[in-house]
């Protein structure tokens, strides 16, 4: 596979990611603060929206309407889902000829859905339809990518890109959220779970956490499933076990073990199959941080020695 | 929903014959489309778009956000029809005329004995920008040149083909056929059912057939091909994908090429791969920016490229050079040509316009009386330059043009003015079915071992705007499918 397919699959497995990851995490939070405790005011659901979409707009200016059609449509912020699916879209014509054709009319489709969507139907009433078709649209995108295309070097690139881009969010979301929860607050537990079923509930997690633990949903509970359970397939262990599997099947590395992407990867993938909620829970912030250091450099070896 | 009509004089018309009656072959049609109103059929015509726009049969227009405004290629659902025997002549035609272009380009670069005979004036070759000094003496392997030919076809008053322009540089429109196909076959399937219709999906294993034909190494089993796009945003992208994808082979950009020792590479994520055939979708001059007289600031080429090629290490198709064969100017020559090569009794199958020699007395003393129905060109300028149309000019330019012809006979030729013939196609914007001209191109693979095939049917692209005689998709074309039938 030509180095530059390589590099256009890599990036539209990471961009049709992230494109999940905000249609979840904006309708979550939003609709959840309407109703929600009096510490999660308005204010406060802008910013976790602010930062997830990128942090572009200054936190002193946010306002609502802004920030929700933004975050859909704004294609000079990188991280909006228009965004997204262009990028995404644009890869997989780079890549157009290696893709089956189901595959690219479904990609082709959810960049259709999100361009023509009626803006000031979303402002009024409809961010919630938007998010949940793009969403569903990406899933067929998926589903096309696993039961029409052959399982090879192609298929394996765009899965690494997509796998890394979930363990990269995961752990984007963990840490948005777990900011909101440092506010000083007299209700700190409410509060403090309030937030962890909007972390839940951003990853589609809360039914299985509830499921897996039998018991009512804490931060601790909350935080284990997501970096440590290597069976949920929205949990970093988990993504990062796929990346590793992936980078195998890719028989890279026969450039010398100094460049070993897939020895980073293991190792990474080692720490969070074989560590524990108590590494976690010390300092959250600086766990977080070195996975992201990690997940990065990853990203940087794959760039630099094999897709360029 | 389509009313017969009486066709304008001067038109042929492919439905309705002079007086209005319906062709034979079209009865079924319009008996299928009579159970349809305008209001339906509208209807159809914009799921159409939409299955087109979803599956990315587009051109796009780029903007400076990254909004990219993409069209489709318009696509009249009216089926263009040509009978088996229209078609056994025309492909005969168009076989024999890339015959004789082969043979032509073979002979420009070698021996030029066409020229050295008078057939040809050596000027028009060696002022031609497509002529390559570099390509002399070279042996293209399998003997080919033209690999892949597009030959423009129009119908003319008279109910004759006729050849309006050969393209043996870089063809396109070939995935549309495919792409119209497919569509038509979803929305109408009905139509199908009171015909026996050609198939055109075998188009992409034959092109594979026919690149590997010509690898560089014969004994190589498994030659590795590929398609050379210029990148995303080219107009045709969509194309250069398709021609990849439904290959199986790789789509490649110049830069992801690279020349070494002599042979080409592929840079891949495990290293380098050898490529043996080169399907390039960009013009001769940015193929290389190291070789003499190409553009020095081709970012879309392979350094060292040529080098490559004269080695023999790889095959590059089309051949460089061959545009130095579909010049218009050359064209007018082309009876000439089929004749010296293919012989001075050989049955044109397929016919040029008529060229008056104006060196000739009887051609000259047509062209001066019929200049307002002419089209004045120079034999030995290529690209175009220096060619009056009789009915654009007004009395002083024709005494002008007539002046001119007549102080250098040698020096000019004239042609009729050709018409398109038309059919009955949907106008969206006004929800009416109107005739509109149209042409066909046809396209034809030439490669290794004899090897000559010529797709059934071909691109039928028709003129949207009313009266308009351009049918290219730049200026509003359109397009239809076009059947053979038995």
């Amino acid at each position: 596979m030509l180095s530059r397919i390589a590099n256009n699959l890599y990036w539209a497995g990471r961009n049709l990611e992230r494109i999940e990851h905000i249609a979840r995490f904006v309708p979550v939070n939003f609709f959840a603060s309407l109703d929600g405790p009096k510490e999660a005011d308005e204010a406060s659901m802008l910013k976790k929206l602010n930062a997830m979409a990128g942090s572009v707009s200054p936190e002193l200016e946010l306002n609502e309407g802004d920030v929700l059609v933004d975050l859909a449509f704004d294609l000079k912020n990188p991280s909006s889902v228009s965004s997204c699916i262009t990028l995404a879209r644009e890869n997989c014509r780079g890549a157009r000829d290696l893709l089956s054709t189901e595959l690219w009319e479904s990609v082709n489709k959810l960049f259709h859905y999100t361009q023509t969507f009626d803006q000031d139907l979303y402002r009024e009433s409809s961010m919630h339809e938007f998010m949940v078709n793009a969403k569903q649209l990406v899933a067929v995108c998926k589903y096309q990518a696993d039961s029409t295309m052959v399982k090879n070097q192609v298929w394996s690139t765009l899965k690494l890109g997509l796998l890394l881009e979930r363990a990269f969010q995961v752990s984007r979301i963990i840490s948005i959220i777990h900011t909101e929860m440092q506010r000083e607050t007299e209700n700190w537990d409410l509060y403090v779970q309030y937030e962890c079923i909007n972390l839940l509930k951003s990853l589609e997690a809360f039914d299985m956490n509830r499921k897996f633990y039998r018991k009512p949903v804490n931060a601790e509970r909350a935080m284990e499933f997501l970096v440590f359970n290597e069976n949920f397939p929205r949990s970093m262990a988990f993504c990062m076990k796929e990346v590793c599997m992936y980078l195998s099947n890719l028989s890279l590395d026969e450039k010398g073990k100094k460049l070993s992407v897939r020895m980073h990867a293991e190792n990474l993938k080692n720490e969070l199959v074989f560590g524990s909620v108590d590494d976690f829970m010390g300092d959250i912030p600086a766990y977080i941080n070195d996975v992201q250091s990690k997940i990065a450099l990853i990203h940087r070896l794959l760039n630099e020695h094999y897709f360029a | 929903m389509i009313t017969p009509y009486v066709p304008a004089r001067q038109v042929y018309d492919e439905v309705f014959d002079a007086e209005g009656k319906v062709r034979p072959h079209y009865r079924a049609i319009l008996e299928h489309f009579a159970k349809y109103d305008l209001e339906k059929f509208g209807k159809f015509s914009e799921g159409v778009k939409q299955v087109l726009n979803n599956e990315g049969v587009t051109f796009a227009v780029y903007s400076d956000t990254m909004k990219a405004t993409e069209r489709i290629f318009p696509f009249d659902l009216i089926p263009r029809l040509i009978t088996g025997k229209e078609w056994e002549s025309l492909e005969k035609g168009v076989l024999q005329r890339n015959e004789a272009i082969n043979k032509f380009l073979y002979d420009l670069y070698h021996d030029q004995e066409i020229l050295k005979d008078g057939i040809v004036p050596e000027k028009l070759i060696k002022s031609s920008a497509h002529y390559l000094e570099s390509m002399k003496g070279f042996e293209p392997p399998g003997g080919v040149y033209n690999h892949i030919s597009g030959t423009d076809i129009i119908r003319h008053k008279d109910g004759e083909f006729y050849v309006l322009e050969d393209n043996i540089r870089s063809p396109s429109g070939v995935s549309y056929v495919i792409a119209n196909r497919r569509t038509l076959k979803k929305t109408f399937p009905g139509l199908f059912y009171s015909y026996k219709t050609a198939r055109v999906d075998n188009y992409s294993s034959d092109l594979l057939d026919m690149l590997q034909s010509v690898a560089p190494d014969p004994t190589e089993a498994d030659p590795r091909c590929v398609v050379l796009t210029p990148g995303v945003y080219n107009s045709a992208y969509y194309e250069h994908t398709w021609l990849a994808q439904s290959m199986g082979i790789e789509l490649v950009e110049g830069r992801d090429l690279s020349v070494k020792n002599g042979f080409v590479f592929q840079k891949t994520i495990n290293g380098m791969e050898k490529v043996d055939v080169i399907y390039r979708r960009i013009d001769d001059a940015f193929l290389d920016p190291t070789a003499k007289g190409f553009r020095k600031d081709s970012m879309l080429g392979v350094p060292n490229l040529m080098k490559a090629y004269a080695a023999g290490n790889v095959t590059i198709v089309n051949a460089p050079g061959t545009g130095v064969a579909d010049d218009k100017a050359v064209y007018t020559f082309m009876p000439e040509i089929i004749k010296y090569y293919l012989g001075e009794n050989v049955e044109m199958n397929l016919k040029n316009v008529p060229t008056y020699k104006c060196e000739e007395e009887d051609d000259f003393q047509y062209v001066i009386s019929h200049l307002d129905q002419l089209v004045i060109k120079p034999v030995d300028e290529s690209g175009g330059y220096g060619i009056s149309i009789g009915n654009t000019l007004s009395e002083e330019q024709l005494e002008e043009v007539k002046k001119t012809v007549t102080t250098n006979r040698r020096k000019y030729i004239a042609q009729p003015i050709m018409s398109l013939s038309m059919q009955p196609t949907f106008i969206e914007d006004e929800n009416i079915v109107e005739p509109r001209y149209l042409d066909l191109r046809t396209f034809c693979l030439k490669g290794g071992h004899g090897f000559e095939k010529v797709l059934p049917g071909g691109l039928t692209r028709v003129a949207l705007k009313k009266g308009n005689l351009i049918v290219n998709s730049s200026q509003g074309g359109g397009s239809k499918d076009t059947w053979v039938i038995e």
